[in-house]
């Protein structure tokens, strides 16, 4: 069968009167917010949420590894030595503001590149299960719907 | 062109602005609708995407060159967000990259706002095969019979590019067509 011999109507529909009612509700929605209706994935505070989750599954994974390997006192160490939960629950109580995290790391290359997600996130080898992906969202309140 | 200068005329002047504002998103809402209709299948989708597209025509109206074509410059604010929203779509944490297009695909399965005929649905499934910017290319020279001068302002991509694409999208549809 060749494409010419399929008939091109529009197999399309919209609901009765849309159109009709559209300029209506658009101008509703432009005079009850001014901006769009959309939330886009990447604004500034869901790059914020995102990146200090990342940032504390990195030190957890990367400690986890740590401790695996070697034993020593180094700070590095001493950080491998903290358990997942206990980074949680210092997340949690400490004063480590959006702004702390902002000057230790380059958020510019997140909303550049999507490789870097897929590079420095979502790394096969590291896997979450989802009961621990759960926790951690309801850790720090993202929903999944900015995922 | 002179409709398009009327409400120009109209949008620009504060007193008429809103009148202006109107006569525009009547005159273009059909056109913009289906064009991202296609592209992202749902019609919820497609009602927030027209909003989101008004919105910004309302906000940039007046960066508008008007030396240039008024539904060609509306068409790219769709093309883009359309392209946007696919991205965010598959851009989704913790998804396979393959599960939007299957998404979209399921949509036309399940729709009660879609009806053709087995060949038809056929065809809009090979579509949800191709790269978003391949499908947005065979839709507008396909669907909508716009010429690759304009499909090239819109898509910033030139008229060479656009032919090889749509040559390769056709037979690739073609190609899936004839399976089973």
């Amino acid at each position: 069968m060749k494409l010419e011999d399929i008939n091109k109507e529009n197999i399309f529909k919209v609901p009765e009167n849309y159109f009709k009612e559209f300029p209506g509700r658009l101008d509703k929605t432009m005079k009850e917010d001014k901006s769009p209706k959309s939330v886009p994935v990447f604004t500034i505070q869901n790059v914020l949420k995102m990146a200090a989750a990342a940032v504390f599954i990195i030190f957890a994974i990367v400690g986890i590894r740590q401790l695996g390997n070697q034993k020593s006192n180094s700070p590095l160490d001493i950080l491998a030595s903290v358990t997942t939960e206990e980074l949680l629950a210092y997340l949690e109580d400490s004063d480590i503001s959006t702004d702390d995290l902002l000057t230790t790391i380059d958020l510019s290359i997140m909303e550049e590149d999507d490789s870097w997600i897929e590079d420095n996130i979502l790394l096969p080898e590291y896997e979450l299960d989802d009961e621990s992906i759960e926790h951690i969202l309801n850790e720090y309140e993202i929903e999944m719907e900015y995922l | 062109m002179q409709q398009d200068r009327e409400i120009l005329k109209k949008v620009k002047n504060p007193d008429t602005r809103d009148l202006g504002f109107s006569l525009l998103v009547k005159a273009y809402q059909q056109r913009l609708y289906w064009h991202i209709r296609k592209m992202v299948i749902d019609h919820d989708d497609t009602d927030d995407l027209l909003q989101d597209v008004f919105i910004k025509v309302w906000k940039n109206i007046d960066k508008f060159r008007e030396d240039s074509n008024l539904f060609t410059w509306m068409y790219k604010i769709a093309t883009n967000e359309c392209l946007n929203f696919l991205k965010r779509k598959k851009n989704r944490f913790f998804l396979p990259i393959g599960d939007a297009a299957g998404e979209l695909s399921e949509k036309l399965n399940s729709s009660s706002y879609i009806s053709g005929s087995d060949v038809q649905l056929k065809l809009q499934k090979a579509l949800l095969k191709l790269p978003d910017k391949q499908r947005l290319v065979f839709n507008m020279k396909y669907f909508d019979d716009m010429k690759y001068e304009e499909i090239s302002k819109i898509t910033d991509t030139s008229i060479g590019g656009l032919k090889a694409s749509y040559h390769i999208a056709v037979k690739k549809i073609e190609k899936y067509i004839k399976m089973d």
